[in-house]
């Protein structure tokens, strides 16, 4: 008796199928890194479309064209309209932005998930899938409004928005970092950046609560008092963490702390901004003093272990695998979100990925360098300084001419960098999901409680030496 | 000593699980990712059939010669008798021997337990490769033997794929085993020595 397998074209000339040919690992890497590479466009030439849009175009066309369509219009006037249109700026490229990048974060999870669970994640939407979650929205959108018997109507319809806004407002900050404070965008870079996004972050756990008891379903209520515990005992650790950060840069501006980690791979705060030069001195017959590279060492050592309880403790403030406890859906149906339906969930749901986003570039300007790319400070330094003051010339004659002179396109490069340096984090976040299980509620707290915070206290604690040490060498 | 061997140990506990759970956690991960590697086990199947064995058992199905084209099937209830399910009913035709007019099965009761096809003494009834037999009321999930029986090609698809062989090849199979039945030749001299002798001669036929 052999056995192979059945010859399906003998046997099936009765089901007719179409082609269906099994695709390998490369394909399914090379059709990741084609969606990948679309998505990014797209939501990169969103946010600058937008961007561009209302910063730059608009109001340059208010200034030149609107007094001569409308006579009688005085200078003053136009020049209030075109500011206020300006004003608009970094709110509309939020705006924009958020909805088209979580749109590509659930669909960059879903098929890098499937890529490393051996899957192949959603394909049929479009090609290779990639309209999957624009349909999901869609769908989402005209979905029933149902409200829960029994629940609190007025909480149940705010803690969405409410969970929504500060999501929305904490991406502030990080545009002036992207927009490399170009323009109108200087309105962004808050000298109270990091205490901003901070504050506003840890306001979202309230709606969660909020939502928890609206809904009138226990699961939702375990839900919500669950995130609330959890938010309470990680953002210790995480807030500490930052706080060494803080220490290190001398600021809490996040601009300030993108620009201290200029010039090079090894001046990113995770590799010790910048003195690991000290570590020369560990090696024999050198000048310098032994104790100064044995530093260095620590503090590297310290720097990285404080980028490992960022990523730790921010993945347990968005709520994620191996931290996604108030949304347990092997326990707890589905959490916090049980009851919502609609647009209150698709609410929930743009939130969640938006903080992951916020989470991912905070860890990505604190310590991967932010904006900055890993080569030498003077290379980058002349492409920005080419791409600061570029005129273009178009083959018109008239009014136009002289239309795109001066323009700053800085903003490009620092944008892509740190867009790139995000997705990155966010790769490792989905990876981190594939691999660890959930924690217990129990787990979870001890090792908040007995583990990090005191482990990031005696941190901090070395950081400061350290940092007191290597400044006064 | 041992008292200073327990400080030691209590004391660097801490640090040896931290090293131990990073470490751990690490090789998980690089685990993880080497499953990018690796290609897709997903089996998608409206698109793509699944690959199915010749002895897996799905619906069943009566097989006629595959040479000749008569019913296999001499209704002989071996099948009804031993079906666990009592979803078999046999109906033997009332004037011709050896031969089923009707033959009922009930897929809706049937477990795809394979009893029937081991008992049938002339490799009538098989379970097939077919598994998609979604029906709109029960009813419909009763074959008859018109629904049954399979073609022509598709017994000789399923003779060779399960390995049974056919009346004719039996009867040879049989005439090989046992030399008294074959046909005489002259002396041990095949037909085409002696064609080959007689042309060399000058003789044709």
């Amino acid at each position: 008796m052999s056995t192979k397998a059945v010859d399906l074209d003998l046997l099936n000339s009765f089901h007719p199928r179409s082609e269906f040919a099994r695709s390998t690992a490369l394909a399914q890497a090379f059709k990741f890194a084609l969606l990948a590479g679309f998505w990014i466009t797209v939501v990169f030439s969103a946010a600058a479309g937008g961007a561009v849009t209302f910063a730059w175009l608009l109001p340059k066309l208010a200034n030149d064209v609107l007094p001569l369509l409308i006579s009688g219009l005085n200078i003053e006037m136009t020049k209030q309209i075109a500011q206020v249109i300006e004003f608009l700026a970094p709110t509309i490229t939020i705006a924009t932005v958020i909805p088209v990048n979580a749109m590509f974060m659930v669909l960059c999870e879903r098929k890098f998930l499937a890529l490393l669970t051996m899957r192949i994640g959603p394909e049929t939407v479009g090609p290779n899938g990639m309209l999957q979650t624009f349909a999901d929205a869609l769908k989402l959108l005209f979905k029933e409004d149902i409200m829960p018997n029994g629940s609190d109507k007025l909480l149940f319809t705010l803690a969405p928005a409410l969970f929504f806004a500060p999501a929305m407002v904490v991406f502030m900050p990080l545009l002036s970092v992207a927009g490399n404070n170009v323009g109108i965008f200087k309105l962004a870079d808050l000298d109270i950046g990091l205490l901003f996004v901070l504050g506003l972050a840890s306001l979202g756990t309230m709606s969660l609560v909020m939502v928890g008891w609206a809904s009138n379903n226990k699961y939702s209520l375990i839900g919500g008092l669950r995130a609330a515990a959890q938010a309470i005992s990680y953002e210790i650790p995480m807030i500490l963490s930052v706080l060494a950060m803080v220490i290190l840069t001398g600021s809490v501006n996040l601009m300030e702390i993108n620009s201290k980690q200029a010039g090079g791979i090894l001046n990113w705060n995770i590799f010790g901004n910048g003195y690991s030069k000290y570590l020369v001195n560990l090696l024999p017959n050198q000048d310098g003093i032994f104790m100064n590279g044995f530093v260095a060492l620590v503090f590297m050592g310290v720097c990285f272990a404080l980028f490992l309880i960022f990523v730790t403790a921010s993945t347990a403030e968005v709520n994620r695998i191996p931290f996604d406890l108030p949304e347990a859906e092997s326990e707890l149906v589905s959490g916090y979100n049980t009851e919502c339906t609609g647009m209150k969930f698709a609410l929930f749901f743009l939130a969640e990925y938006t903080n992951l986003f916020v989470a991912s570039g905070l860890a990505a300007i604190l310590f991967l360098g932010g904006s900055h790319l890993p080569i030498s400070g003077h290379a980058e330094a002349a492409i920005l300084d080419s791409l600061s003051n570029v005129t273009i010339n178009l083959p018109v004659v008239g009014t136009l001419n002289g239309f795109l002179e001066g323009l700053d396109l800085s903003w490009n490069l620092t944008s892509i960098v740190l867009l790139l340096k995000i997705y990155g984090m966010f790769l490792v976040s989905i990876w981190i999901r594939a691999t660890l299980p959930r924690l217990r509620q129990d787990q979870l707290m001890e090792f908040g409680w007995k583990y990090l915070i005191p482990l990031t206290l005696g941190i901090i604690f070395i950081v400061t030496l350290c940092v007191e040490y290597l400044r006064n060498i | 000593m041992a008292v200073l061997e327990k400080i030691i140990e209590t004391t660097t506990r801490p640090i040896r699980k931290t090293v131990d759970g990073l470490y751990n956690i690490f090789l998980g991960m690089f685990t993880v990712i080497k499953n990018t590697a690796r290609s897709p086990i997903t089996n998608q199947y409206p698109e793509k059939m699944p690959d199915l064995y010749p002895r897996s058992r799905h619906r069943l199905a009566l097989n006629i010669d595959p040479d000749t084209g008569e019913h296999l099937c001499i209704a002989c209830k071996q099948c009804e008798r031993i079906c666990p399910d009592a979803c078999i009913s046999v109906i033997p035709h009332d004037t011709v021997k050896a031969k089923s007019s009707q033959f009922y099965i009930d897929h809706g009761l049937c477990m795809f337990c394979g009893l029937c096809t081991e008992v049938c003494p002339t490799d009538c009834i098989i379970n097939t490769v077919d598994f998609e037999m979604s029906e709109e009321t029960r009813e419909d999930l009763v074959y008859d033997i018109r629904k049954l029986t399979l073609t022509q090609e598709q017994s000789r698809t399923y003779f060779d794929l399960k390995g049974y062989e056919s009346k004719t090849k039996k009867k040879k199979a049989a005439a090989a085993a046992n030399p008294s039945t074959m046909k005489p030749h002259l002396g041990g001299i095949s037909q085409k020595a002696v064609t080959a002798a007689l042309e060399a001669v000058g003789i044709t036929k």
